[in-house]
C-alpha cells in the first residue's frame, strides 16, 4: 500500500479528544522530567558504550 | 516492521496524523496525535479511537481484526515524524495493562529491525530511563533516532 504522506489536511482535535490527549501529556511529562535527550543510556554491545544515566542497573546486553 | 501498513495523512502542522482501519465489516478512521512535552524535545503519542458517540478515546478496543497492521501504521507514523523532527523522542504508553503489554510484545519483535535506526528506552517506576530490554516492565516506552555518528559506529563493527 502507498503511504499518502504527501496528503495534508488541517486536522484538529476535538475538546474531548485534547482532554484525553492533555491526561496523557500529563502523565508522561511526570516521567520524563528527568531525562537528558544528550545523556541517555547505550547498550552495552554498542562500540560507543557510556556509562547509563540515571544509576540504571540495565547495561547487559539486550 | 515486516507487516504491510495503511496509508496515512498528516495534519498541516505534522502533530496529527489520520488513517483508515479497515476490514470487511467496517472502515475506523483512527486519529495518532503528538504532543511537546514542555519546552523539551520529547513527544506524547497517543493513538485515539472514534467512539459511536464521535468523540475519540484510547481506552476502547476496535475489534477490527487488523491489530498487527495497525501497530505497523503506527509504527510508520512514529518513524515519519522522528524522520521529521530527528533530535526529538516519542514517549507513550498503553492505556490499560493489557495493551501496555502488547506495545512490549511488539516492541521486543521490532528490536533487530530497529537496531541502529531507532533507540528504544524504557522509563521505570522510579524515573529512571534504561535500553529497552525484554521481558522487563516499564511504565513508559521512548523511542528515538539513533544519530548519524552511531549507524557508523554499527557499520564499522560489522565490517570488522
Amino acid at each position: 500500500m502507498d503511504k499518502a504522506i504527501n496528503k495534508r489536511r488541517d486536522f484538529k482535535l476535538t475538546p474531548e479528544q485534547q482532554k484525553i490527549v492533555d491526561e496523557k501529556v500529563r502523565d508522561l511529562a511526570r516521567a520524563v522530567r528527568n531525562v537528558d535527550l544528550n545523556n541517555l543510556p547505550k547498550r552495552e554491545n554498542h562500540p560507543d558504550t557510556s556509562t547509563p544515566g540515571n544509576g540504571s542497573k540495565h547495561t547487559e546486553k539486550a | 516492521m515486516d507487516e504491510r501498513s495503511y496509508p496515512f495523512e498528516i495534519g498541516v502542522d505534522g502533530l496529527i496524523y489520520k488513517f483508515e482501519s479497515v476490514s470487511e465489516n467496517k472502515t475506523i478512521l483512527k486519529t495518532v496525535s503528538f504532543v511537546r512535552i514542555g519546552n523539551t524535545d520529547i513527544f506524547n503519542v497517543a493513538l485515539l479511537y472514534p467512539l459511536e458517540s464521535g468523540e475519540l478515546s484510547d481506552k476502547i478496543e476496535s475489534r477490527n481484526g487488523d491489530l498487527p497492521l495497525v501497530l505497523a501504521t503506527v509504527f510508520q507514523i512514529v518513524c515519519d515524524f522522528l524522520n521529521k523532527f530527528p533530535d526529538s523522542a516519542v514517549g507513550f504508553r498503553g492505556s490499560d495493562a493489557r495493551r501496555h503489554r502488547l506495545y512490549r510484545i511488539a516492541i521486543t519483535r521490532e528490536l533487530a529491525n530497529v537496531a541502529g535506526k531507532y533507540e528504544i528506552y524504557g522509563i521505570t517506576a522510579s524515573l529512571a530511563v534504561v535500553v529497552f530490554e525484554s521481558n522487563v516492565d516499564y511504565d513508559h516506552y521512548l523511542i528515538k533516532k539513533s544519530k548519524p555518528w552511531t549507524r557508523l559506529s554499527i557499520s564499522d563493527e560489522t565490517l570488522n
